[in-house]
């Protein structure tokens, strides 16, 4: 890639030699290896959280973790990564563990920062108050004021 | 034998059992470290493991060769016993490492197939197959038991009494198995609906007033030939004749030791408070055992992510509020015993939900939930 603008242009055969010399060096596995790995960091690093990144207290970070963090490129580099594992499975077996552990690693994190985010809409029925205020109680659900529950002491 | 049933030496042990000394429970699955598969490797790591004595005295089998405890011992309290714990920790991942394995704490196996374990060769184990037969094969589970000292039976006896209306919050704070049969069982704990909710004697027991009372049911357990040995009685929480303790069992095994550390502080002091609330008189909350049960089925279902039931005032809450509630009734205990647990944002069970929310397959979750255990659990600090 090192083109001087004064030397002369290859000629277009002489690129093609080149190209192809650099094309037979390099396998279709060895650029899913290198797009895996690029795709982890990438991941940790849009995490958003300061190394380590699994301390209970992350999600502050550090304010370059805080402007570097998207769930979404965390998310898209997890399926990517997801879809290139096959490939590895088949070609390079060997290196295949450290991958894995660090994919696990960023899915677990993603799991941890993207459900505190979100905190489990699905599954209460009624609307849970905000993780910060665990004590703010005691509205009736939709059990107890439907009449169904039977309530001790009254 | 440690499980034999005589009466008079248990009343024996806990009158010279010292209030607060503190023993941990930790259960493994041992998996071949590339598949995650349950491999029966018990005997061999505990063969293993005599190069150590340390650590093999603090290994225990627990019903299948796929499966290994460690015990802390009896600590003078629970940082003591997090310290011996942490220690009998490293050196069993070492050794685990060392032999080619894995070790996983969730609740379940994901998607072992229980027709295919090995119940390991022991007394209580032959026993516990011959007479629970399906119920024992079924039961491939792991979780985190914690022992309190208490001095005087009755005040044990007593102390799980209260203790039966935590057990819930316990679970749901603990709840750590979506998974089993190799399907996402839509549960926050599949264990304790196959171990809790199938064996007998086993779940929140009923109350019982003092030791009177549980000894003339031990006796008539004995007298009608449905035990021969204390052990055989599983409740969620139960006095331990040999140890002279409270012990409570409802609680998944913990994904990370940080998470074990904080629930076994919690537990601590659960049965701490409920040992001075006996001592101080305060006035019993005593709740139909079917109330409790409506609490014990939501901990199954939801976990955390659910609604509990205030059972004195008949209101939902939040079950994420379960650890303020504990924490602040607790609050005196924990003030002299120096105990302020600290849970993670989401625990075991929300973490992998919101893995399988995201489109990962079970293998997925559990390699994920398999990482954060091997990080974790070694590396522990020794020193407080």
């Amino acid at each position: 890639m090192s083109a001087d603008p004064s030397a002369s242009a290859p000629s277009e055969e002489e690129l093609r030699a080149a190209y192809e010399a650099e094309m037979s060096h390099i396998t279709s596995a060895d650029m899913v290896l290198q797009a895996a790995v690029s795709l982890l960091n990438i991941g940790g690093y849009r995490l958003g959280l300061a190394p380590p990144p699994d301390r209970p207290a992350a999600g502050a970070g550090s304010d370059a973790g805080a402007q570097a963090r998207d769930l979404e490129q965390v998310r898209d580099a997890i399926d990517a990564v997801r879809g290139l594992l096959p490939i590895l499975e088949r070609r390079r077996p060997g290196e295949l563990r450290p991958l894995r552990d660090a994919l696990s690693q960023l899915q677990m994190a993603y799991a941890r920062e993207a459900g505190v985010a979100e905190k489990g809409e699905d599954v209460t029925r009624t609307q849970s108050p905000s993780p910060s205020e665990p004590q703010s109680p005691s509205q009736p659900g939709p059990a107890q004021s439907s009449g169904r529950l039977w309530v001790p002491g009254r | 034998m440690s499980g034999a049933l005589d009466l008079d030496k248990a009343a024996e042990t806990f009158a010279q059992a010292s209030d607060g000394t503190v023993g941990v429970e930790e259960e493994f699955a041992i998996l071949d470290p590339d598949t995650l598969e349950m491999i029966p490797r018990y005997e061999h790591l505990c063969e293993v493991a005599q190069r150590d004595r340390l650590l093999h005295e603090h290994i225990t089998g627990e019903l299948i060769s796929s499966e290994i405890e460690i015990i802390s011992g009896v600590g003078a309290d629970l940082h003591d016993a997090l310290v011996r714990q942490r220690e009998r920790r490293r050196r069993l991942f070492a050794l685990a490492d060392a032999e080619g394995v894995a070790l996983a704490a969730t609740g379940t196996h994901p998607w072992a197939d229980y027709r295919e374990q090995r119940i390991i060769d022991t007394d209580h184990y032959r026993r516990v197959e011959q007479g629970l037969k399906y119920v024992a094969w079924r039961n491939n589970t792991f979780s985190l038991h914690v022992h309190v000292g208490v001095n005087d039976i009755d005040r044990a006896v007593r102390a799980c009494d209260r203790l039966r209306v935590v057990l819930p919050l316990l679970l749901a704070i603990s709840a750590n198995s979506p998974y089993l049969d190799g399907r996402d069982s839509g549960l926050h704990s599949a264990r304790t609906q196959s171990f809790t909710k199938s064996f007998p004697r086993c779940g929140v027991p009923d109350a019982f007033g003092g030791w009177q009372a549980y000894r003339e049911y031990i006796e008539f357990l004995r007298r009608t030939g449905s035990i021969v040995e204390f052990t055989q009685v599983w409740w969620s929480v139960r006095p331990h004749f040999a140890f002279g303790t409270v012990e409570v069992r409802i609680c998944d095994a913990q994904a990370t030791a940080e998470e074990s550390e904080a629930l076994a502080g919690l537990i601590v002091a659960s049965i701490a408070q409920a040992v001075r609330d006996v001592d101080e008189g305060a006035p019993v909350f005593d709740p139909p055992p079917r109330l409790i049960e409506e609490n014990m089925w939501r901990a199954i279902r939801y976990g955390l992510d659910g609604l509990l039931i205030d059972l004195e005032h008949g209101e939902e809450y939040p079950a994420r509020a379960a650890i303020e509630r504990l924490l602040r009734w607790t609050a005196p205990v924990r003030g002299e015993l120096h105990i302020e647990p600290v849970f993670s944002e989401l625990n075991g069970a929300q973490r992998q939900r919101r893995l399988i929310e995201t489109g990962a397959a079970r293998e997925e979750v559990f390699a994920a939930s398999v990482a954060e255990t091997l990080q974790s659990y070694p590396q522990q600090e020794v020193s407080v």
